[in-house]
């Protein structure tokens, strides 16, 4: 997958980091719901949710960069993406706008903290840097 | 090729695939009924006619061969024979696996060469003979020659087919006489004929074989077949005035035959049938979603009504209170019936049986009799799949091990031909199946033995074994009895497979058996897997169901009730040493350290127990079970997910997972 400027993209945030997935991988935006945790499964694995009669699990993108959990706030996202045959929640801080990127640069070794592979590149627009995820390798990820 | 006409074809291929077991199985043992033929030749003239469609053209070409030989059968120029009926299981297994193949991969790679000859030697038909030739014929035998009707394919890629048909006629007539050639190598143009077989009546000196190889070995020959001539066969085809003059071309199907079997066909025999629809497993479990999401509406709306209640003084929160109780009701109904939908008698599974059962006791030199009892009970159609494995394994083991030879049977008194009964019925909220022999039984003492030898048990373990518990090691993993190991059954997975594939289905297996008498297999199941009546309980801050039917019991007790043995806390309940679970640890120590009646658990899994601390009981429900998804796939200790009525969503515990808990749940 090449990221691509013309392309639309969903910014959000993740502590005071800025990211964005391509829009078209994204089914919907929804609000924190209550998560059922799920024992014996991998630490950023939060839990499963019910999407409209559909059991969904939900990631959290703050446990999956190494960071503490913190509590939700009002703010606080899940965006639902479909990945292969599987629709997944991933839980963000805060969802910002949808965009395009003027530029986008080859991801470096690490972004902010993370490695640089989970990144298809770096969006570059008018707010700042944006690490643009790549979902194949974030949800694909092995412990 | 598109996808949903694949799929219906395949459907089709299915249903018309067993119609030819259950008759072809029917047609060995009845003979040659009319109406059994008649059946057999429309589901190979349907299957013809699909595959054609679809383009594939090799089902196409043996499903017409089968055809026509069925045609002679139905003509009466063919008797049904044991050896036909193995023939037509042979094409039929070939079908089978050409089904496979297009499920697949689309195309068949199944080659066909070898069935279609076999085919084509039964079915060499003599065509009707000029009385002239005829009274050749029977005047060459009458100088000693051999006659036969030879019948030669010539190969697809073929292009000179006049020229071959030429050579072949020189060939043959060097070394005797062709006195019928059809078709005519002179009438052959330039225009290639798909499929050409030539029809040969020939005298000669030679045998049978010498003949046939020579034939194969000519150039551009892809069969050949050779049989011999019989006069008296000559009188009956006369009778045949619909015989088509040139029986082997293949360019059209036989004539008349499309008519024949509209002709045939029962008037308002179909009719009858009840009237279905086919709908896919997919549609239906959408259907069964929907109606979950229903379900969970339903209880909100039932919230919302008592809450404006006491809020409202208003007639139209009467109402909607009226609207919401008929709505309940219809929704129960609804679900019902989606639930019915997905059920399917287990008759689709029962009527793979017989064929194999058939193989396999002509294979082992047994005689066995199948009885098939409560064909029309109802399961859900995962069920039955999976079940399927578990049962044939069972029934294999029951031909091979359970039922003696039919010597041994006569000298113990019994019938030489051993019954084989499986039996199935709904009991309570179970579907019960049985798989029962009239064979030598199992002997404990023997299966002791075994298990010594293969190390499954230790010697003093052995000599405390009471007999039941000695014939249930046939569970256990690595056991086989069998001497030597047969392709039918024992090939180390065994016993042990069909047990865990069944508890996995939340049933459960047992064994009762009679030296000398037989062996009776009781399976029960659940009536579905997709919904189970579960108990909710709070543990841990978690609510969670447990599957009723792994409950046996709930009892109360207090802190002081629980003891230790080797630091392990166990309950003693009716006389046996129960250990004691939580779903963490924490549920332990507050049971441990209560002084108050807390609920506890006692669940079963197979004959294991064990007691299951718990905060809180909830209560208990009918639940739709949902799967985790395939992102988070198997997580240890969870069965699967459900949503209540409030549109949380809770976890079913996994029984099997308590009793191999090593650390409990970590969150």
């Amino acid at each position: 997958m090449q990221a691509d400027i013309n392309e639309q993209y969903v910014e959000f945030g993740v502590d005071d980091e800025q990211y964005a997935i391509r829009i078209q991988e994204i089914h919907e935006i929804i609000k924190m719901q209550e998560i059922t945790q799920l024992p014996n499964v991998k630490a950023y694995v939060k839990g499963v949710i019910n999407l409209r009669g559909k059991i969904i699990p939900v990631l959290s993108l703050r446990s999956f960069f190494g960071l503490e959990d913190q509590p939700h706030t009002k703010s606080s996202r899940i965006i639902v993406v479909h990945h292969t045959e599987d629709t997944v929640g991933i839980m963000v801080d805060r969802v910002s706008k949808v965009t395009t990127f003027s530029d986008i640069q080859p991801p470096p070794e690490r972004v902010g903290g993370v490695e640089g592979n989970f990144f298809v590149g770096i969006g570059i627009s008018q707010g700042g840097l944006v690490g643009i995820l790549k979902l194949d390798e974030v949800l694909l990820r092995e412990e | 090729m598109l996808t949903e006409y694949k799929d219906v074809f395949l459907e089709e291929l299915e249903e018309q695939l067993q119609v030819m077991d259950d008759c072809i199985l029917e047609l060995e043992r009845e003979g040659g009924r009319a109406e059994i033929v008649q059946n057999l030749f429309r589901a190979a003239h349907t299957l013809k006619g699909s595959s054609a469609a679809m383009g594939f053209e090799e089902m196409k070409r043996l499903t017409h061969q089968m055809e026509h030989l069925l045609d002679q059968v139905r003509s009466g120029a063919k008797e049904v024979t044991t050896a036909m009926a193995d023939l037509l299981f042979k094409a039929l297994d070939t079908l089978k696996l050409m089904k496979s193949d297009i499920e697949q991969q689309d195309h068949c790679t199944v080659s066909i060469g070898v069935i279609l000859q076999e085919l084509e030697a039964f079915a060499v038909e003599k065509p009707e003979l000029e009385p002239s030739l005829q009274k050749k014929a029977e005047d060459a035998l009458d100088q000693g020659l051999s006659v036969y009707w030879l019948s030669i394919s010539l190969a697809p890629d073929c292009v000179i087919q006049g020229a071959r048909a030429y050579v072949i006629r020189t060939f043959l007539e060097e070394w005797g006489e062709v006195m019928e050639m059809s078709p005519d190598p002179d009438e052959l143009g330039d225009e290639l004929v798909k499929d050409l077989r030539l029809s040969i009546l020939y005298a000669g000196s030679q045998e049978q074989q010498e003949l046939q190889a020579a034939l194969e070995g000519l150039v551009d020959v892809a069969a050949a077949a050779v049989k011999p001539y019989q006069p008296e066969e000559s009188g009956k085809n006369r009778a045949r005035e619909d015989l088509p003059e040139e029986p082997h071309s293949q360019l059209l199907e036989p004539a008349g035959t499309a008519e024949e079997l509209k002709r045939e066909e029962p008037p308002s025999a179909d009719k009858a049938k009840t009237a279905t629809v086919r709908v896919s497993v997919e549609r239906l479990d959408h259907l069964m979603n929907l109606v979950g999401e229903l379900v969970i509406d339903q209880t909100r709306i039932h919230q919302i009504e008592r809450r404006q209640r006491a809020l409202l003084r208003d007639e139209s929160v009467g109402d909607l209170g009226h609207v919401s109780d008929h709505l309940t009701r219809i929704i129960s109904e609804l679900q019902d019936s989606v639930m019915k939908a997905r059920m399917l008698p287990i008759e689709q599974l029962f009527n793979r049986f017989p064929r194999m059962i058939r193989d396999l006791s002509r294979h082992l030199g047994k005689e066995v009799d199948l009885v098939m009892e409560g064909k029309d009970t109802e399961l859900d159609r995962t069920l039955i799949e999976e079940i399927a494995d578990p049962l044939i394994h069972l029934l294999r083991n029951a031909v091979d091990h359970g039922l003696e030879e039919p010597e041994r049977r006569a000298r113990a008194g019994k019938p030489e031909q051993g019954t084989l009964t499986i039996r199935a019925a709904h009991e309570d909220n179970q579907v019960v199946i049985c798989v029962e022999d009239d064979g030598a039984g199992i002997d404990p003492e023997q299966v002791k033995a075994s298990a010594l030898r293969k190390g499954i048990i230790q010697p003093e373990e052995a000599a405390a074994m009471t007999d039941k518990e000695a014939v249930e090691l046939i569970f256990r993993p690595g056991f086989s009895t069998a001497q030597a190991v047969s392709d039918i059954s024992g090939r180390g997975v065994g016993m042990d497979i069909v047990r865990s594939h069944i508890e996995k289905l939340n049933g459960l297996i047992d064994i009762r058996t009679r030296l000398g008498e037989g062996t009776i297999f009781k399976i029960r199941l659940p009536l579905t897997l997709a919904i189970i009546t579960g108990l909710m309980v709070k543990t841990s801050g978690q609510t969670l169901i447990v599957p009723m039917s792994n409950i046996v019991e709930i009892v109360r007790v207090t802190g002081k009730d629980v003891e230790n043995v080797r630091g392990r806390p166990v309950l003693v309940f009716r006389e046996q040493v129960l250990p004691v679970v939580g779903i963490t640890n924490l549920s332990v120590q507050t049971l441990q350290q209560s002084g108050r009646p807390v609920p506890v658990l006692i669940v079963g899994y197979a004959e294991k127990r064990l007691a299951l601390a718990v905060d809180e009981l909830i209560g208990n429900q009918e639940i739709v079970v949902k799967s985790l998804g395939s992102y988070v796939g198997k997580v240890e200790g969870i069965a699967g997910a459900t949503i209540l009525g409030d549109g949380r969503v809770a976890l079913i515990l996994e029984i099997a997972a308590l009793f191999n808990q090593a650390g409990g749940f970590r969150y």
